[in-house]
């Protein structure tokens, strides 16, 4: 980023950092109430769920569906095979299900929340000066490796709850994963251009 | 390295500070300093330009190859 003057970058600077900031913290706040009613749900009681099949006539799509319903208000639409599991004196549970789902989604936000934060923390950086830094580099790095477990560890969280609570547990392989293994390898690829950004910066300090 | 860079020689008979060349340069007293103690890898001609015109000097007379 070039400024026509001294006072003018570092106005600009401030301000993106305090954008960045700002915007950091909102995630770090959404992610904080994602799971604090997870958490909430997780250690009371207090609510019930049910799993109601509602009929097409209802929904007027030519298709039933299979709804979660918490404290008699309606969800969202659920995987018949996910909630009907049974455990081992034949009982199924409807609040461990949607919980398990919810572990799911909140691992899967974590994941994302920190990834934006990675990636605004190079904003940041970029806002200082060259955007070629080994910082950066491992950041992207990061950012990679976080996008491969984003493909893969909602499901582990999801099979591993399941595991431990039904007889009866599958795991399935989901073409979306693969894309975010394809994307995650193609990140890996711009950490590695980084990382010879750096080199060539490197060099290019080092000619007066 | 075999090329030694013969600025502060320069300077010396100039009698100029290495803060008044780096101010006529245009460069940082830091990379100035650096490329005086020959920690630099490379001189861009515009470099070498500035630090001629400021030295009144060729650039032969910045740089000396020994083997």
């Amino acid at each position: 980023m070039k400024f026509t003057n001294a006072e003018e970058g570092s106005k600009e600077y401030r301000s993106m950092i305090r954008w960045c900031s700002t915007f950091a913290t909102i995630i770090v706040c959404i992610l904080l109430l994602m799971s604090k009613d997870f958490f909430t749900d997780l250690l009371s009681d207090k609510h019930s769920y049910e799993v109601k099949l509602v009929k097409e006539e209802t929904l007027g799509n030519g298709q039933d569906a299979y709804r979660l319903f918490k404290d008699g208000y309606e969800i969202r639409d659920v995987d018949y095979n996910e909630y009907f599991s049974l455990d081992d004196n034949g009982n199924t549970d409807f609040k461990y299900c949607a919980l398990v789902n919810d572990a799911g989604n909140l691992t899967f936000s974590i994941i994302l929340g920190i990834m934006l934060i990675l990636v605004i923390m190079i904003i940041s950086s970029t806002a200082k000066g060259t955007p070629f830094t080994n910082e950066n580099v491992k950041r992207i790095r990061a950012i990679s490796i976080l996008q491969l477990l984003l493909g893969i560890l909602p499901g582990i969280v999801k099979l591993l709850m399941r595991f431990f609570k039904f007889s009866y547990y599958s795991g399935h392989f989901e073409m979306g994963s693969l894309y975010m293994f394809i994307i995650a390898f193609i990140i890996g690829m711009i950490a590695m251009v980084f990382n010879y950004g750096v080199k060539l910066q490197e060099d290019s300090d080092s000619i007066a | 390295m075999p090329i030694i860079v013969r600025l502060d020689r320069m300077m010396a008979d100039r009698k100029m500070s290495l803060n008044e060349l780096a101010e006529k340069v245009g460069m940082t007293n830091v990379n100035l300093s650096n490329l005086k103690t020959g920690k630099m890898k490379g001189v861009r001609f515009e470099t070498m330009e500035a630090i001629c015109k400021a030295l009144d000097c060729q650039p032969g007379d910045l740089f000396e190859y020994k083997e």
